[in-house]
């Protein structure tokens, strides 16, 4: 039994169907109008984790007018600049070190004075720490002493003046392949 | 747009509806939409493969951002709204209860997806859609991947609120007349569906947050600089994306058991075994996903393990293709397009499986890893069974929407472009992959052989583009000015044939 209702039902008029289509015509286009115009932009940045690590503010702007001060007065510019690496040994851990293989800290053996404070700077794009150890196995790890993570681009102390001569070995503790000597003497 | 001339409602009453069909409709629209923008991609694509070379591309990173938004469009913008579009449209008819379970979770599930639309689009990330770290953490340049991870959070998000809505719909609010074996077959896969992917997704949404972190630098799960493992972003990822494989299917299966028995005027041949099929394959499903990853140095146990984890799923999706057959055997068949689209399902879906029991095969495996092969084997798969199935289904339930009879002729030719279309690229596309030619790459070498089948291969490409430019137009100018159809016998099946869906209930009346 069909009803009226039922012979023909009709639920679209042309009107109507046209109407619905603009309204996707138009979301379509405000779509495509970002995508083509704004092509390159939307692909343009690095990601966070892996974008170059923002330089030490004060050391590029100074460095060229440092160069051209040294001629007149000698005196001034390796104190602004050089003041925080340069009094002391110094680690320096190399672009790349977090991948096995590489070599993990520059020098890997380094022979300070006791009391002399080792500067710890991490050159590389990813975390890294000095530690106290052979590894994180070892039961002693991080004891004598420890820099903690130390962020790309940034620096970190050890202080030697606690420890007896001797040899002791370090190593990072993300990246447990990463090992290095300090003999102090 | 569904509309009733008597007394028609504005526009926006049936935008922010919360009635089912309404919800299936703007459901169906979205998808298509994305069918054919995704669609548009891969005629790019395939233009720029004609020829050894760069002719339309500037580079590989153009090429790898469209291959992506074409990938991800296609999979996670048509494949899954759509399955969700019908069965809104038709599982509260079909359990016959007034509405979804939950009316306004399901806009709220729909209108999720045209945001994401809207940030994949305009993002054009590279990542691939699979955006396996590393390159996706420490290399894809953002904004573009950031807004393809909340765009993929959100689909996800979504598509577990309409499969929460789905099941509790088809087990809770299911007419209590209605035995649960009694249920119609879409119905099953539905809920099979829905099942799948409440467990599933999860797993992907997690590792999606984990991937972002990563990205910002604050965790390092996936990423290798900071201890983290990229191969653990595999396993979560294709923990969600195997069972994602019959997620996909099974409505295009679902809907095909709508369609064979209609037009072989035949009742179904084993409607017992159709149902074990589906439930088999939804819990075998699980166990199968480190098959995508035979090359990343597992153990000779756990590939084993997983190789027959694959191999077990065989069995019931053969189940269902002699289910059809059956069906079919002895009927009196009407080639309508609908039926046409299901028999060209059925015969891809059978040579994407020969396809897939190769690939599973540990020591193929290695020879067709990351070539054409694989191309040619998923989109075998996609485009040449569930989209075919999904598409016959549009055909279908065209009268029941709008009340009009699409032009039977155009969508022959469609099927027939169509179906030609698939076999060139996508069997070429094996072939080339045994030829040694590596996917996701915008140049090959000048090789005559590699020559000539992307040429047949974009031919075929073309020809399918072609034939669903003519599917647009068909569907635009038959909803304006189709013909009425005849709401009991749209097809013209003859008395006797119990095919339809009641036309009173699709009434929004609350």
């Amino acid at each position: 039994m069909t009803t009226h209702d039922e012979n023909h039902i009709i639920r679209t008029s042309p009107r109507r169907f046209a109407k619905g289509l603009i309204i996707i015509i138009i979301t379509l286009s405000f779509v495509g109008y970002i995508t083509v115009f704004h092509w390159n932009d939307t692909a343009s940045v690095p990601p966070p984790v892996s974008a170059p690590p923002p330089a030490p503010p004060p050391a590029p702007v100074n460095a060229p007018g440092a160069a051209s001060e040294t001629s007149s007065t000698g005196a001034t510019a390796p104190s602004t600049t050089a003041a925080p690496a340069a009094s002391g040994p110094t680690i320096s851990i190399p672009a790349g070190a977090s991948t096995a293989g590489n070599p993990s800290y520059a020098p890997d053996t380094l022979t300070v004075k006791k009391g002399d404070v080792i500067t710890v700077t991490n050159d590389d794009t990813a975390p890294h720490t000095a530690t106290s150890g052979t590894g994180p196995e070892d039961p002693n790890s991080g004891k004598l002493f420890d820099t903690s993570i130390i962020m790309a681009g940034e620096t970190a102390q050890i202080d030697t003046a606690s420890l007896e001569p001797g040899d002791y070995d370090y190593h990072c503790t993300v990246h447990p392949f990463m090992k290095g000597t300090i003999t102090v003497q | 747009m569904v509309l009733e001339l008597k007394k028609p409602r504005p526009m926006w009453e049936i935008i922010f509806s919360t009635h089912h069909t309404d919800i299936g409709l703007l459901y169906i629209i979205a998808s298509m939409t994305a069918l054919f923008a995704g669609g548009a991609l891969a005629m790019a694509i395939r233009a720029e493969l004609f020829l050894p070379g760069l002719q339309i591309f500037s580079g590989q990173a153009d090429f790898a951002r469209f291959f992506t938004v074409h990938g991800t469009t296609l999979l996670f913008l048509w494949l899954i709204p759509f399955a969700s579009g019908v069965g809104n449209y038709l599982i509260p008819i079909m359990v016959r209860y007034k509405d979804m379970a939950w009316p306004k979770l399901n806009a709220v599930a729909f209108w999720m997806i045209p945001p994401c639309m809207i940030l994949l689009w305009a993002g054009f990330s590279d990542t691939t859609w699979n955006a396996y770290p590393p390159y996706s953490i420490l290399k894809a340049p953002g904004p573009a991947a950031d807004m393809w991870i909340i765009s993929l959070k959100l689909l996800g998000l979504s598509s577990v609120l309409g499969a929460i809505n789905f099941t509790v719909t088809i087990l809770k609010m299911k007419h209590p007349d209605l035995p649960l074996m009694k249920m119609s077959l879409f119905s099953w896969a539905i809920l099979v569906t829905s099942l799948m992917i409440i467990v599933a997704i999860p797993t992907f949404a997690a590792s999606l947050v984990m991937l972002y972190t990563d990205r910002l630098g604050v965790t390092g799960f996936f990423n290798p600089e900071m201890g983290g493992d990229p191969i653990a972003y595999q396993h979560l990822f294709w923990f969600t994306f195997h069972p994602e494989v019959y997620i996909f299917v099974l409505p295009a299966i679902g809907m095909m058991y709508e369609m064979i028995p209609t037009f072989s005027r035949k009742p179904l041949f084993s409607y017992y075994s159709g149902v074990v099929a589906l439930v088999v394959i939804a819990v075998i499903g699980f166990g199968s996903w480190a098959h995508h990853m035979f090359a990343v140095g597992m153990s000779f146990t756990e590939k084993t393990v997983f190789m027959v984890g694959t191999l077990a799923a065989v069995p019931s999706s053969a189940m269902h293709v002699f289910n059809f057959l059956a069906t079919m055997w002895g009927g009196r068949i009407k080639f309508a397009a609908p039926m046409l689209f299901s028999v060209g399902a059925i015969l891809l879906f059978f040579s994407a499986g020969a396809g897939g029991v190769v690939n599973t095969a540990m020591p193929l495996d290695f020879l067709t890893h990351d070539s054409y092969w694989v191309v040619g084997h998923m989109h075998l798969f996609i485009m040449g069974t569930i989209t075919l199935g999904f598409v016959g289904f549009i055909y279908y339930l065209f009268p029941l929407i709008t009340g009009r009879m699409y032009d039977e002729k155009l969508a022959k030719i469609h099927f027939v472009l169509t179906f030609v279309g698939i076999a060139l690229v996508f069997g070429v596309q094996h072939i080339l992959g045994l030829y040694g030619m590596p996917r996701r790459v915008v140049d090959y070498l000048p090789i005559p052989e590699l020559i000539i089948m992307n040429q047949i291969a974009t031919f075929g490409g073309w020809a399918i583009g072609a034939s669903f430019v003519l599917f647009l137009y068909n569907m635009i100018k038959s909803t304006m000015y189709g013909k009425p159809a005849d709401p009991r016998d749209p097809f013209k099946l003859g008395q006797g044939v119990e095919y339809y869906y009641d036309y009173a209930r699709r009434e929004p009346h609350h």
